[in-house]
């Protein structure tokens, strides 16, 4: 190839570079969708259980619900400001439901329950309407409107004679409830005035649920006017916001500290800035398409990718350090790169091809991780190996010369460090040994351990939910079926099992969707057990005999009931405007085209028995499920194939090296320290008293690719001490660069970032150490003889 | 001999302050009333009725917030109110059921407009209802107005009669138009 056909080339491939990252830039802004769904991160649920857990999480009632406590001034002001909160957030429309209080019952919830009592009530039965049912019930009101009670009985008295609304109310009175101070809920400290919001627009609706939670916090300010309140907020969505916000804090502020180290140390070892700030362009470019082609593929790019797509990318950053740093005083860029070409290409390939094991992964999540490492590392390779040539060609050298100190000093250094090779082995067996014997019991189980929220926000919210009698549910009894109105039925007909292990002290109590809406056949039998108008006004005329109501005060209810008579059963969406309805949309919902309903158990003494006593009605649409059970499992199994996924990994990698170094025992000198490293990190983990989750497993992929390269490099660094010197050289560079770009991690407030930091500083370390070690070996070998 | 003690403290009170009847004086004056068990008769006037409902029994009142109805005609019945703490027990239902009294506003209004009267409690009154005195120290009319929208949409005042330390009846004005008024009497015991 002549020069000048050369220069043509080299020119077609800038452009092509810009080309493509001018349309990677165009897609991401203009077409990419970014979603903050944390499910697609969770793995794809197995049994029904893990989808039921699945589903909650993603769009569960408990995902719509907030929970506010206003604390810090005087109780008399905390009602005040509750109540004036609460006028607020509904008359915006923009809450399914606002709840402050057991005195608040609004008038309009108040009468559109009124107007429900026949369909409702559980007392409404065809004996309830014979003389002597009406007689009964006629008896209880007058003692009702004589007792202390009277005052809020007789404006209903005339259209509810049997008392059915009362009977309503009564049959919620055994769920838990805040205490109240004038008709506002309160915590058992009457510090606290508590309310619970369900928000119009599903929780994982990020963008919406900011600008709901920012709402409240403005229309708080405005009423607490002139008060010292304050405003606690909790629920997923509150969690999630902070999340985000939290991780975009730190990321803004440590990703610029980062960026500056990388600079500074880059700067430092070629005494230049342009340099360092070429450096950055693979990386970037890299970032760039991966994001446009993660948009492309699946449509939507989550932003947990994002974040530890980045982190696999990271390696990225050492490969122009590599060209760079190896740049010979004779030589142009470009014949670098073809020198150690075949090197960079292997280290470049390893990762590519080890990220494919993800690509073919069943979640989501991961398949997109996947599909993010092999176009980030590969356009970050490409660029690297094509493009800084030509835009670099003759940059400063890495400035080190044989018999210099610097080169004395790292060939003694590296003498010194090959004396322990025999560590590296060692420390495999120990590592592979220490995992082993504790086995399963490595894998964190606990989804509660993988939460980023801190927990100071986790007692707040512990302590609204209790206060609130909303605690965390953890056994359920649960029924599906393909229509809303079978699940209802068949809750109905579990009711007396239900009470039965009630009774005998199985567990304390248990909620359940029938008790909010019956099924149609119910409701159905209550409103025909309603007799015709004429037959109702003769029966409650001989009902009324002797006692002092006045002739004709009946009326109204003769005509109402009546009327109702051949009225059609409520269904869900009647009850979709009313606070009645949170309880029902809680526990009766669709999920993949069936109906979910589910049975909350509190206080289950005897779980086993529970479960036994559900498997024993040996009824298909019914099974029980134990939360934490499912979640653990479901945790657990991530992990084990997390390493799965790692294990095809590394078979790739090794194969791709195979190919590459045509040497078996090549490929294990590379590969047997990088494995050592990551066996070592994890175990320090444990011995440490983490477990292993997903977040280290990523954080070990990303030392597995940038540990192979330095392995990779070390093994074809040249036999000359000088040019040896200077691939020793570089390899540190790069480590360098490594260790405090993600060492910058370590202090970030995000739990997340602050493992993964941790993670890849040690594995990066250690893997330096150990291919030192160990893949330089022969190298001295060599040279020694 | 207390109540002559009383009687002659609050006789002597009320020539030396017969210029400063106030609110301020009557509860200092109530304060001072002793635990007593006091009848009543109660009679229930509504429009919903042809004749009004007749009720008697006991109240009971201890400082500073125990107070029990015991109701014994019609039908025998208590209401028991310790702290915020409400006892509901009906012979007819045999079962007592208890709540808390704050998480009844309107009841609890009712129950702070003696409860707080006969400990002498202007300000927990204060907090439900707005006051108007009328008379002297040996007759007076303490008209409770309420302030909260809870109670207000039932009950349109509670009129509370009395004269030399002692509370004398009671009279709820509803906002239906219906009313109840309670009796009390000397001590039971």
């Amino acid at each position: 190839m002549s020069a000048r056909s050369r220069a043509v080339s080299s020119a077609g491939l800038v452009v092509a570079w810009l080309a493509v990252l001018g349309a990677a830039l165009w897609l991401l802004f203009a077409r990419t969708t970014f979603v903050a769904d944390l499910t697609a991160f969770l793995p794809r649920p197995e049994t029904p259980g893990q989808e039921l857990l699945l589903g909650q999480l993603a769009d569960g009632i408990a995902s719509r619900l907030l929970l506010i406590g206003i604390e810090g001034d005087a109780p008399e002001a905390l009602v005040a400001t509750s109540k004036a909160l609460a006028q607020t957030l509904r008359a915006s429309g923009r809450f399914r439901y606002v709840a402050n209080g057991a005195g608040e019952l609004p008038r309009a919830e108040r009468e559109a329950l009124f107007a429900l009592r026949y369909h409702l009530s559980p007392t409404v039965q065809a004996d309830r309407f014979s003389v002597a049912g009406l007689r009964a019930g006629l008896e209880q009101m007058l003692d009702q409107l004589a007792s202390p009670f009277g005052a809020i009985v007789r404006p209903m008295l005339a259209r509810d004679p049997t008392g059915e609304f009362l009977s309503l109310l009564r049959s919620q009175q055994d769920r838990v409830r805040p205490p109240s101070r004038d008709g506002v809920w309160f915590d058992a400290q009457h510090q606290r005035a508590l309310l619970m919001v369900e928000s119009a627009t599903p929780g994982y609706d990020g963008k919406a649920q900011r600008a709901l939670q920012a709402f409240i916090h403005e229309s708080f300010a405005q009423q607490r006017a002139g008060t010292k309140a304050r405003l606690l907020m909790t629920g997923p969505a509150v969690f999630a916001q902070q999340t985000q916000d939290a991780i975009e804090r730190d990321a803004h502020r440590l990703t610029l500290v980062a960026a500056a180290l990388v600079i500074a140390i880059l700067a430092a070892a070629y005494r230049s800035l342009r340099l360092p700030l070429l450096a950055i362009l693979p990386v970037f470019s890299g970032l760039v398409v991966a994001i446009a082609s993660v948009g492309l593929v699946f449509g939507t790019c989550h932003v947990i990718t994002i974040g530890f797509g980045a982190t696999l990318v990271g390696e990225a950053v050492d490969y122009p350090t590599f060209l760079f740093g190896q740049r010979q005083a004779h030589e142009r860029t470009g014949d670098t790169a073809r020198r150690i070409g075949r090197t960079l290409a292997l280290a470049i390939l390893t990762t590519v091809l080890g990220a494919i094991a993800m690509v073919a992964s069943s979640f989501v999540g991961i398949a997109q991780l996947g599909l993010f490492t092999l176009v980030g590392v590969g356009t970050a390779g490409l660029v690297t190996r094509y493009v800084l040539p030509v835009l670099a060609p003759q940059p400063p050298l890495l400035g080190i010369a044989a018999g210099d100190r610097l080169a004395r000093a790292l060939e003694a250094g590296m003498v010194r460090v090959r004396r322990l090779a025999w560590l590296v082995p060692a420390a495999l067996l120990l590592g592979i040994a220490y995992l082993g014997a504790l086995a399963g019991s490595v894998w964190e189980r606990n989804l509660e351990k993988l939460s980023p929220i801190d927990d100071a926000d986790k007692r707040t919210d512990q302590q609204l939910r209790e206060a609130l009698g909303a605690p965390d549910v953890r056994y359920l009894v649960v029924v599906r079926a393909a229509q809303p109105d079978e699940v209802l039925a068949k809750f109905e007909s579990l009711h007396p099992r239900l009470d039965a292990l009630r009774d005998t002290g199985v567990m304390a109590n248990y909620d359940s969707p029938a008790r909010y809406l019956p099924s149609a056949a119910l409701q159905r039998a209550r409103l025909n057990a309603i007799p015709q108008a004429s037959v109702l006004r003769t029966r409650i005329a001989q009902a009324l005999e002797g006692l002092p109501f006045q002739e004709g005060l009946f009326e109204p209810f003769v005509d109402e009931a009546s009327k109702l008579r051949n009225a059609p059963p409520l269904t869900v969406t009647d009850l979709e405007r009313m606070a009645w309805g949170l309880g029902l949309r809680s526990l009766l919902f669709e999920s993949g085209g069936r109906w979910i309903g589910l049975a909350p158990v509190g206080v289950v003494r005897e779980p086993a028995r529970l479960a036994q006593s559900v498997t024993e009605w040996r009824d298909p649409q019914v099974s029980f499920f134990d939360i934490k059970i499912e979640s653990d499992t479901m945790v657990s199994d991530h992990g084990w194939r997390s390493l799965v996924l790692g294990v095809l990994g590394l078979i790739v990698i090794a194969i791709v090296l195979g190919v590459g170094q045509r040497s078996w025992r090549l490929v294990v000198r590379t590969l047997l320290p990088i494995v050592a490293a990551i066996a070592v990190t994890a175990a320090l983990i444990v011995l440490a008293g983490s477990r292993i989750s997903f977040l280290h497993v990523v954080s070990l992929v990303m030392v597995l690719g940038a540990g192979v390269n330095y392995a990779l490099f070390f093994i074809d660094a040249p036999d000359a001490i000088a040019q040896r010197s200077q691939t020793t050289l570089a390899v540190l560079v790069a480590n360098s660069t490594t260790l405090s770009g993600f060492g910058v991690l370590i202090f970030a407030d995000t739990p997340i970032l602050h493992t993964i930091g941790l993670t890849v500083v040690v594995g990066a370390a250690l893997s330096f150490l150990f291919a030192a070690a160990w893949a330089s070996r022969g190298t001295a070998r060599a040279v020694a003889s | 001999m207390l109540g002559l003690l009383l009687w002659l403290a609050g006789g002597l009170g009320a020539t030396a302050m017969a210029q400063a009847f106030s609110i301020d004086s009557l509860m200092q004056e109530l304060a001072r009333g002793a635990e007593a068990t006091v009848k009543y008769r109660e009679t229930k006037h509504s429009a919903l009725l042809k004749q009004p409902l007749e009720m008697s029994g006991e109240l009971r009142y201890k400082r500073p917030s125990f107070l029990e109805k015991r109701v014994i005609t019609p039908h025998d019945e208590r209401y028991t109110i310790d702290g915020d703490t409400l006892t509901v027990e009906r012979k007819r239902d045999g079962r007592a059921h208890t709540l808390a009294l704050q998480s009844q506003p309107v009841l609890w209004a009712l129950v702070e407009g003696i409860r707080a009267t006969l400990r002498g409690d202007a300000a927990t009154l204060r907090r439900f209802y707005r006051l108007e005195l009328e008379g002297d120290t040996t007759a007076w009319t303490l008209h409770l107005l309420p302030s909260g929208t809870d109670m207000a949409e039932f009950v349109r005042a509670v009129r509370l009669r009395g004269g030399n330390g002692r509370l004398r009846a009671m009279e709820v004005l509803e906002v239906s138009g219906d009313r109840a008024v309670t009796e009390f009497s000397e001590a039971a015991r």
